[in-house]
């Protein structure tokens, strides 16, 4: 019986030991990007990550450069061609119109 | 002490005995925490790594606009906005793209000073740089196979004639490739002349405005002194990116949901149906004097065991496709498809993020296996013998 007990304990502690491993090495591998990187950042200004460079307006998506196809929302949420379902930011943006005066 | 030693030692029984559904049970928990645990790991060190860069951004960048699309700014407006009180320095910025067909991909021209390449000495960057030198990014330079010292030649297009040909002054190391992988750093007149930018104009400027407090009413004035001026705040675009990636990441989660549904379903259907044994197992359990608690018990340790195997197994896979194989298949998904992409750098998440992600994937698990381990804990003992036999 003992034996068995500590086999299903064993299991256990396999599992939760193997998911603590994963956290235990995301947590050591945590660490900000290397000091050339944040040098290059200091230098240039420019900070969007290299993650996808095949449009130009995905390449620095908080800065969008000329003739961006959506020039007019830096870092917009709707960048991808195929939107978002669902816009998580209700406020609109940019110039807001108002009723200066009402027609009679 | 002695029951619950029991309780285990029978339920690790149990597992053993019922090779097949445990397997199929395990292997169903691997597939749905793997990659519930993939997507989650991978959004999350996109998070992280872009949040790092973030805070090293310029609290207040100024672009033009002209019809609405992003212009040059002239050395006029550049002029009136460094005489608007609180604006410490106004930093012109010389930097555009270029498209390489053949990569289907960008690379990004900077023009750089020589101020700005000494506060890029870290990255080793040179002091200066002659008129037709230039420093490369990793990713490209590896691409192409160029190394420091090359001479190469750079076709422009819209613009025939001979080729600019560039001395390659030296290639950026590979732990800049998080941001600048793409890059091409050049002297600003050579900039200007790759991306055919005339002298004086910038195609955006870094605002520093002193004290920090003076933004809104700077930021008013600006706008009034330059008229299409659009103002990028620093602020703004953390909060924004942060919706950003939750939304993506939440989109990726919500495609995996009929995953995890299929996989409860299996989980319910696979622990609601007793097989005869079993029920006579569980009948003759309660006639040796097994209490209800002591069979539901069992019943949910069982599922325990099940549920950490799978879940501890699955996220250590994932782990592994994430930040040792660069989730293949995945980060297309995430980053596109171009050729002049970063290797696997990215910065990944804190762990308690991996603790939540465990509590998220085995709660439903457990909550789905309690109602089966109840039914059968409360079967009648005579009747499950009866049955059973």
């Amino acid at each position: 019986m003992r034996a068995r007990a500590a086999w299903a304990l064993a299991a256990i502690g396999v599992g939760l030991g193997l998911a603590l491993g994963v956290a235990a090495l995301v947590a050591h591998r945590t660490g900000p990007p290397s000091a050339a990187t944040l040098a290059l950042v200091d230098a240039s200004g420019l900070f969007d990550p290299f993650l996808s460079s095949s449009s130009r307006w995905l390449r620095h998506p908080s800065v969008t450069e000329r003739a961006a196809a959506l020039a007019d929302a830096p870092d917009g949420l709707d960048l991808d061609p195929a939107g978002l379902a669902i816009r998580p930011d209700p406020e609109p943006r940019g110039a807001r119109w108002s009723i200066v005066e009402r027609a009679r | 002490m002695r029951r619950g030693l029991a309780l285990l030692a029978y339920a690790f029984g149990a597992v053993l005995r019922r090779r097949a559904r445990s397997l199929v049970l395990i292997l169903a928990l691997v597939v749905t925490s793997g990659a519930s645990g993939a997507v989650f790991l991978l959004g999350e060190s996109l998070r992280a790594t872009s949040d790092a860069l973030l805070d090293r951004a310029p609290r207040l960048t100024l672009q033009a606009l002209v019809a609405g699309r992003p212009a040059l700014l002239s050395e006029v407006e550049l002029e009136r906005v460094r005489s608007i009180p609180s604006v410490r320095a106004v930093r012109p910025r010389v930097w555009g793209y270029l498209h390489q067909e053949a990569l289907e991909g960008n690379i990004v021209i900077f023009g750089m000073e020589a101020t700005e390449l000494a506060a890029g000495r870290a990255a080793g960057l040179p002091e200066t740089l002659a008129a037709d030198e230039v420093v490369l990014g990793a990713a490209f330079a590896r691409l192409l196979g160029f190394r420091q010292g090359d001479r190469v030649a750079l076709a422009l297009p819209g613009r025939p004639g001979a080729p600019e040909v560039l001395s390659i002054a030296t290639v950026l190391g590979a732990d800049t490739e998080l941001a600048f992988g793409d890059a091409v750093i050049a002297g600003p007149a050579t900039a200007r002349r790759l991306l055919a930018i005339p002298e004086g104009a910038a195609t955006d400027a870094v605002v520093d405005v002193f004290p920090p407090e003076e933004i809104g009413v700077v930021s008013e004035r600006i706008v009034a002194a330059v008229p299409g001026a659009r103002l990028i705040d620093r602020e703004a675009l953390r909060r924004r990116r942060a919706l950003t990636f939750e939304a993506r990441s939440g989109l990726a989660s919500a495609a995996l949901m009929p995953l995890v549904l299929a996989f409860l379903v299996l989980l319910f259907d696979r622990l609601s149906g007793l097989a005869e044994g079993e029920r006579r197992e569980i009948g003759i359990l309660k006639a040796v004097g097994w209490s209800t608690a002591d069979v539901l018990a069992a019943r949910l340790v069982e599922t325990a065991i099940l549920g950490a195997l799978g879940a501890g197994l699955g996220l250590a896979l994932a782990y592994g496709y994430v930040f040792a194989l660069g989730a293949p298949g995945l980060a297309e998904a995430f980053l596109g498809w171009s050729n002049v992409r970063p290797a696997a750098l990215f910065v990944p998440a804190g762990g308690d993020a991996v603790i939540l992600l465990l509590a998220v994937v085995l709660a439903p698990y457990l909550a789905a296996s309690i109602v089966p381990a109840w039914r059968a804990a409360i079967l009648d003992p005579d009747r499950a013998i009866r049955e059973g036999s």
